[in-house]
């Protein structure tokens, strides 16, 4: 339970444009499978949890996704051309900026959630 | 290389999903012009996201509500370590505090909830989060896309729900 009651509520013009552009997310063109993957290990990043993804089971564009999406949450200056190369080898443009918006996002709501305990 | 090139005409790299990018800057700019936290203090917390992240690009932009609410050059250096030290309003420093708990491992200790329930209303506090959160998650974009390590410091006007943020 969070330690503060009611929360998002509090903020509800923010809180409806958040929304919406988190639903939105899940219309721009990126494959859902991978936009969950992202979210579902930012998510244990952010709390410092045990990932709940088997690298072994995942194809090499998940991975790619994946790993751009850890190296973002924990160091994007450690982001390098390759990792980008490797997302243009299996993603268009626009594929890509929907995954880079959503990695934002899901960075975001996870410390957001974490911080004030918001399930 | 351009690590993603903005499309033919286009600013930004996000401008490849305009409605995306619209629905983005709804949001940011309703945390910041439609909000009920006053503007330098979140304009505090974006600034010590921006030099921990090390964004170049956002540890020189300047929001004009926040300079025109009294965050001038003089207290934007006192954002730096020491700042428990410096005469910033109480309240500055908490949005540093909440900023370097936020990014470290976003959990807020008993004693920050304490001090943050004494300063702010549960509203200013969800909306502070949300803002400083939004912040730290959208300048790590501009890391990622190569931003220079440093640019000129620049005042823009403070981001709207009709109008596009140059970065967090």
């Amino acid at each position: 339970m969070s330690w503060l009651p009611g929360t998002p509520e509090l903020a509800p013009a923010a809180y409806e444009r958040f929304r919406a552009l988190y639903d939105g997310l899940w219309r721009g063109g990126m494959d859902a499978g991978v936009l969950e993957l992202c979210r579902a290990r930012i998510g244990a990043l952010v709390r410092a949890e045990r990932s709940p993804i088997d690298w072994s089971e995942l194809d090499d564009a998940q991975r790619a996704a994946l790993a751009f999406a850890e190296q973002y949450v924990l160091d994007p200056h450690g982001l390098r051309d390759s990792d980008f190369a490797a997302l243009h080898a299996h993603f268009e443009p626009p594929e890509i900026a929907t995954l880079v918006l959503a990695v934002a996002m899901f960075d975001a709501r996870s410390r957001f959630e974490c911080a004030l305990e918001v399930s | 290389m351009t690590r993603l090139a903005p499309p033919p005409g286009g600013v930004t790299p996000f401008d490849h999903q305009p409605e995306l990018w619209a629905a983005f800057n709804r949001y940011y700019g309703t945390l910041w012009s439609e909000g009920v936290v006053d503007q330098p203090t979140k304009e505090v917390g974006r600034l010590r996201n921006a030099r921990v992240t090390g964004c170049g690009i956002c540890k020189n932009l300047r929001f004009a509500g926040a300079r025109d609410g009294g965050l001038d050059e003089e207290r934007v250096a006192l954002i730096a370590d020491g700042y428990e030290e410096s005469d910033l309003p109480e309240r500055w420093k908490l949005s540093i505090r909440l900023a370097d708990a936020l990014i470290a491992d976003a959990r807020v200790d008993p004693d920050l909830r304490r001090a943050l329930l004494q300063e702010f209303t549960p509203e200013e506090i969800v909306e502070l989060t949300a803002t400083i959160t939004t912040a730290i998650a959208f300048s790590k974009a501009a890391v990622a896309f190569g931003a220079p390590p440093e640019m000129p410091l620049v005042v823009v006007p403070t981001p709207t729900v009709d109008g596009a943020v140059g970065s967090g």
